[in-house]
């Protein structure tokens, strides 16, 4: 089902390419590509296939017609609809600039997934819109299913500062606040900031009845620690600076965001979001692959 | 503490290798921007001052690391008080010399002397070594189980302070790995340190060891003492007065007064005493003249005594000896006429001959010194044109002298010749004079010590004596030409000779042409002067040397050169060699073919009569004289570095012997910094 890692771009090679459209575009052929005869799996009207009821399931798609003749509980599955709204917010925060051990910064990164996605849903006739956050949402596109949508997203990914600061919890508010309909919120964001803020903020959206995914880039050396020797580390959001021995703080780093991402998971599954944890060396297409599978599966 | 690498002390310049690295470290820093700080700030505010305590504590480990490396190959060791008295060598010397036998506080100073000598080992345990030794002219070790001397019953000899300390330094020298020191027990005698200070200053005693001087004399002693005894000459006439000259010197500061002075002479069959009193203020000497007038011939023993109870018993007596006897006639062949008067050729000669003059024979003989016996001889002259001998008696001329070989007739020599052959002595002076074939009749005759050849004429330059042989006894006195340099003597001529080998040349002028030779014909001694007796063929008759020399050449051929038959010696002196200035250790005794010990060195004043002369034995005058030589004044005479009193300076120096080593312990240090070096920086870098 799924094609060889070797046909995606990698993030090196997407690195090199300057214009976000055409990386983009290169995630977007490479998802295709991997996804090969498999159908683009999500919340339709048009009829798909069947699966057993799991928990959570709405019982509204339970088929009881089978379960009639079969004493067993199916759910129906459908195609895409067309004419979904699809919400992406982009961390655009100082933070996001890091780029220590990655090809790209946390930004490039995201901003490659986001409008990967809003091509692929473009394509599929949704509608996109594309929301800036840092202090707050300091951009933002409504959502629109015209042809130039696309363009105007990378433009405005292409063309947004960089602010020192992240409120979070603020966009997130605001973003539930500006997403009036329905739909699918894609969240990209390095997620730094107080986690009782982010679960407010994914709880009004949740609220909202959006079905929301977060997608949790790091740099890896954010997440890993890999460096060695003497660093002196700087804020990227104006805390400060600090001079230290890696492998003397390492162990006590690595502890403190493993328990900082399983801090977001709990709060994400609690408020029935997904997350996806990434770090800048995988492959965007490889990312986008893995999820939509986990998600059909 | 000390080391004995220490070389390696550098090592610890390699410290600065874990700061210079550490040093590095924080300037070699790597810039990024993370954009989870929060975590990493939280984590190193956690930790931040546990990990820089350990950061610093690890540093100054491999600091410590380093140098405890670097003192481990220099090897430290630290000096402990430890006391080793296997090392320790003490040196006792004990004065035993003749002023030692003044009375002391129990019984002589000798007595006080072996009492503290003994106590002053009492410090030492039992595995030091002693090395006792008595010593006055010469050192005597003692055997070398002794452990509390005793004290001789007589005390004969003089100070020898250098002698002694000079045996001392030999013996500590020997252990070099020792520690040594010397205690000296003696009275403080100023008259043995010496005379001369180059003689003490060339002692180069170890300045490192210390020498206690332990003072057992008497602040202030009352001594009357005989210092000399003598006669004018040892050999006097016939018929002179016999007068000798005592000298007495009371060394105290009272009086001594109505002193009984006796003086005996004896030849073995007669006795002659003379009694006198003597008063002697202190401080002063007095000279005593002891007449004995007209005395038969023969050797006559003198013994002169004063009878007083001062400190010093021993210089109470002195002994001196002398011979009275008829002068020996001399027969002196001149060539002329009795009426050349101060011209004839023998004028000089039998003045010289007959020279008579005051001889002092001193207590130390001094073999160098020319001995000019005067008035030994009687000299008669033949005058040849007035009167020809016919024969010559050796009876009544043991010694008849030649004044000019070249103006006597082959008769003459044939005379001449016979007399030697029968046991004559002749002495020859060469000379011109007017024949013209004696030198052949001279060879002919065997008295001639060689082929003669023609007089040797000098040009401007006058031939002089430049070879001299010191190891006749005729010859010994001008040896040394501050005592007579015949190299001074100009001649104008000489008579050539190539001597054979019978002959003994004694002297040589400046062509290798011999001066003066010896040979013996049959029974009899012939000398050849090869230059003229007179002032003919060289001015040496006007030399001063011309008297001495003339009568070294009469006494060699009459046997009476060297110390002739009265002999005087000090105690202590060698009986079988003169005695020198050279300080050796005393031989005691040496062992004869029967097995019996006997003496090498006089040891008791006295006449003794051997087979080759009479010995007069006495004590040393210098001996009599008590006064003292301060301790400080002393070390600083001799260069020697004084312990004190209580000895802590020499315990104190054996303490600081022993050195501990302190590898062992820097090794399992070394090895623990180890252990917690690489423990700590483990847990540090992960």
């Amino acid at each position: 089902m799924i094609a060889t890692t070797s046909n995606w771009l990698q993030p090196e090679e997407l690195a090199r390419l300057n214009s976000l459209e055409l990386r983009a575009r290169g995630v977007v052929e490479g998802f295709l590509q991997g996804l090969h005869r498999s159908p683009f799996i999500g919340y339709s009207v048009e009829f798909s296939s069947h699966r057993r009821y799991g928990p959570g399931d709405d019982l509204r798609h339970v088929n009881w017609k089978v379960f009639a003749r079969q004493r067993k509980l199916y759910v129906k599955e459908f195609d895409a609809e067309t004419n979904l709204n699809m919400y992406l917010f982009v961390d655009a925060s100082r933070s996001m600039q890091c780029k220590i051990d990655g090809a790209m910064t946390k930004y490039d990164y995201c901003a490659t997934l986001a409008a990967a996605m809003a091509s692929l849903a473009m394509k599929q006739r949704d509608a996109v819109a594309l929301g800036l956050m840092d202090d707050g949402i300091s951009r933002y596109l409504d959502p629109s299913a015209k042809p130039g949508r696309w363009e105007d997203c990378l433009r405005l990914l292409s063309q947004t500062p960089s602010q020192p600061v992240t409120a979070l919890a603020k966009s997130l508010e605001q973003a539930a606040a500006l997403a009036r309909h329905r739909g699918v919120v894609v969240i990209f964001s390095d997620l730094v900031d107080d986690i009782s803020g982010i679960e407010r903020g994914l709880q009004q959206l949740r609220h909202r009845g959006h079905e929301t995914i977060v997608f949790h880039v790091l740099d890896p050396c954010e997440r890993h620690l890999a460096s060695a020797g003497r660093v002196r580390v700087v804020d990227m959001e104006g805390l400060g600076e600090l001079t230290t021995d890696v492998e003397s703080v390492r162990t006590g780093y690595l502890e403190r965001v493993g328990r900082w991402c399983a801090d977001l998971e709990d709060v994400c599954r609690h408020q029935g979001v997904d997350r996806l944890e990434l770090t800048t060396d995988i492959p965007p297409s490889q990312a986008l692959v893995d999820y939509l599978v986990r998600r059909t599966t | 503490m000390s080391f004995i690498q220490a070389g390696f002390l550098v090592a610890i310049a390699s410290v600065s290798i874990p700061v210079i690295l550490h040093l590095l470290n924080r300037w070699q820093v790597r810039r990024i921007e993370l954009g989870t700080m929060r975590f990493l700030h939280d984590v190193i505010r956690e930790g931040a001052r546990r990990r820089k305590i350990r950061r610093w504590f690890l540093l100054a480990m491999r600091a410590a690391l380093l140098t405890l490396l670097a003192l481990l190959f220099a090897r430290p060791f630290i000096s402990e008080p430890a006391r080793s008295d296997g090392n320790r060598l003490r040196v006792v010397l004990i004065d035993r010399s003749s002023s030692m036998g003044m009375p002391g506080t129990s019984g002589r100073l000798l007595d006080d002397a072996v009492g503290a000598a003994a106590d002053s080992v009492n410090d030492l345990g039992d595995d030091a070594t002693v090395l006792w030794a008595w010593f006055d002219r010469y050192v005597e070790p003692m055997p070398s189980e002794t452990i509390r001397p005793s004290a001789p019953r007589i005390a004969v000899g003089d100070t020898n302070y250098l002698a002694a300390l000079s045996w001392a330094r030999d013996m500590i020298s020997t252990e070099p790995d020792a520690v040594a020191d010397v205690v000296l027990v003696t009275d403080m005698q100023q008259t043995g340190t010496g005379g001369e200070l180059t003689d003490t200053q060339s002692l180069a005693f170890p300045s490192n060891v210390p020498v206690r001087i332990i003072d057992v004399g008497r602040p202030a002693a009352n001594n009357l003492s005989i210092n000399s005894l003598a006669a004018a000459a040892t050999r006097l006439d016939v018929g002179s007065d016999i007068v000798l000259n005592a000298t007495l010197f009371n060394f105290g500061s009272l009086p001594f007064e109505e002193i009984p002075f006796t003086a005996s002479a004896s030849n073995g069959e007669q006795t002659v005493r003379l009694k006198k009193s003597i008063n002697i203020p202190g401080g002063q000497a007095e000279e005593v003249a002891l007449d004995f007038g007209k005395l038969d011939p023969g050797i006559w023993q003198v013994t002169a005594s004063i009878d007083v109870e001062d400190d010093l018993a021993a210089d109470n007596r002195r002994l001196t000896a002398l011979e009275v006897a008829q002068p020996i006639e001399v027969l002196a062949l001149d060539a002329g006429t009795s009426k050349q008067g101060v011209a004839a050729e023998s004028y000089y000669l039998v003045a010289a001959l007959t020279q008579s003059g005051r001889e002092s024979p001193e207590d130390e003989f001094d073999a160098e010194q020319p001995r000019v016996n005067r008035g030994r001889f009687g000299a008669s002259v033949v005058y040849l044109q007035d009167s020809s001998p016919t024969g010559f008696d050796a009876a009544k001329h043991p010694l008849v002298v030649v004044v000019d070989s070249g103006a006597v007739s082959a008769n003459m020599i044939q005379q001449l010749e016979r007399f030697v052959r029968g046991g004559g002595r002749l002495l020859v002076f060469a000379g011109d004079g007017d024949g013209e074939n004696n030198l052949a009749w001279w060879q002919q005759s065997g008295l001639a010590p060689g082929e003669l050849q023609p007089p040797r004429r000098s040009g401007v330059m006058p031939f002089r004596i430049s070879l001299v042989d010191g190891r006749s006894t005729m010859l010994a006195p001008f040896v040394d030409p501050q005592h007579g340099d015949l190299g001074r003597l100009a001649f104008n001529m000489y008579l050539p000779v190539n001597p054979n080998q019978a002959a003994t040349v004694h002297a040589e002028f400046d062509r290798r042409s011999a001066a003066l030779t010896e040979h013996e014909l049959d029974k009899g001694r012939v000398v050849w002067f090869l230059s003229s007796a007179d002032a003919s063929w060289g001015n040496w008759p006007t030399s001063p040397l011309y008297l001495p020399l003339v009568q070294q050449m009469a006494s060699e051929l009459l046997n009476l050169t060297g110390e002739g038959p009265i002999r005087f010696r000090l105690i202590g002196d060698d009986q079988r060699l003169l005695p020198t200035s050279q300080t050796n250790v005393k031989q005691v005794s040496y062992r004869q073919s029967n097995n019996t010990l006997q003496p090498l060195t006089f040891t008791q004043s006295g006449f003794e009569q051997r087979s080759d002369a009479l010995y007069v034995v006495n004590g040393s005058a210098r001996e009599s004289d008590p006064t003292r030589i301060d301790v400080t004044e002393f070390a600083k005479r001799f260069e020697l570095s004084l312990a004190q009193a209580d000895g802590a300076k020499i315990i104190a120096s054996v303490q600081t012997q022993a050195a501990r080593e302190l590898w062992p312990w820097l090794a399992a240090a070394v090895v623990v910094l180890l252990i917690a070096e690489f423990t700590l920086a483990n847990r540090t870098s992960t």
